[in-house]
């Protein structure tokens, strides 16, 4: 896999990570 | 880290403390979840950040890694500046939340500036790791080298020539034949390797 995918790849995962963490502050904060 | 960076806002926008448990009754109670939240957040994200690490140096699989510490400390001294320039219920200004709001910027800002210098001119960076932080490729290289260490089963060259030696004497006294003498080479050679 070329390093520009990999880069990609992670920046979606943190992304993902960010929503992620919002949903889960959501369900358990109140 | 977004956990962290809410649960912060949240405490802070009841006045930046609170208490909850023990015997007595706090005056400002923590909002419900907040603080395993923010507990959990904070060992979650230190293990996990912790796990990458391991798991992308050594390859060469470019890393964020670099961005963790810059992301962090950026995102908790905003929410400090943020709430320092306004906090809530007395207005005016916190001085006691804005010096850390500036301090966490620094701490954070300048490792960022570090890791897109770092960007900027890939040949001075660590070998496989795009946004490593300061001093990334001295950790590099030490965990490339922990993971090259090879313990040999034959302790030194010189045990490995011996019995070479003394194979090559029982080969010639007829001990052995030469696809003995072979197989056994082999085996002492191939362990050493």
């Amino acid at each position: 896999m070329k390093r520009s995918s990999w880069l990609i790849l992670q920046v979606l995962a943190a992304a993902g990570g960010i929503w992620f963490g919002v949903w889960v502050f959501h369900a358990v904060a109140s | 880290m977004t956990v962290v960076f809410l649960g912060m806002r949240a405490v802070m926008a009841i006045g930046g403390a609170c208490a909850s448990g023990g015997p007595f009754v706090p005056i400002r109670p923590c909002p419900d979840g907040v603080p395993i939240l923010l507990v959990g957040g904070i060992w979650i994200g230190l293990i996990l950040a912790f796990a990458y690490t391991l798991m992308v140096v050594g390859t060469d699989v470019p890393s964020i890694a670099g961005l963790f510490w810059p992301g962090l400390f950026l995102s908790l001294g905003w929410n400090f500046l943020d709430y320092g320039f306004d906090p809530p219920g007395t207005g005016g200004v916190a001085w006691g939340w804005l010096v850390p709001g500036v301090l966490f910027f620094l701490m954070g800002g300048i490792p960022l500036w570090w890791v897109m210098r770092s960007i900027a001119e890939p040949d001075r960076g660590p070998v496989g790791t795009v946004l490593a932080p300061p001093g990334g490729a001295a950790v590099l290289r030490m965990v490339r080298d922990m993971r090259n260490v090879r313990i040999p089963s034959v302790a030194s060259a010189d045990l490995v020539v011996d019995t070479l030696e003394r194979l090559e004497e029982l080969r010639r006294s007829g001990a052995i034949d030469d696809e003995e003498y072979e197989r056994v080479k082999r085996r002492v050679i191939g362990e050493q390797a």
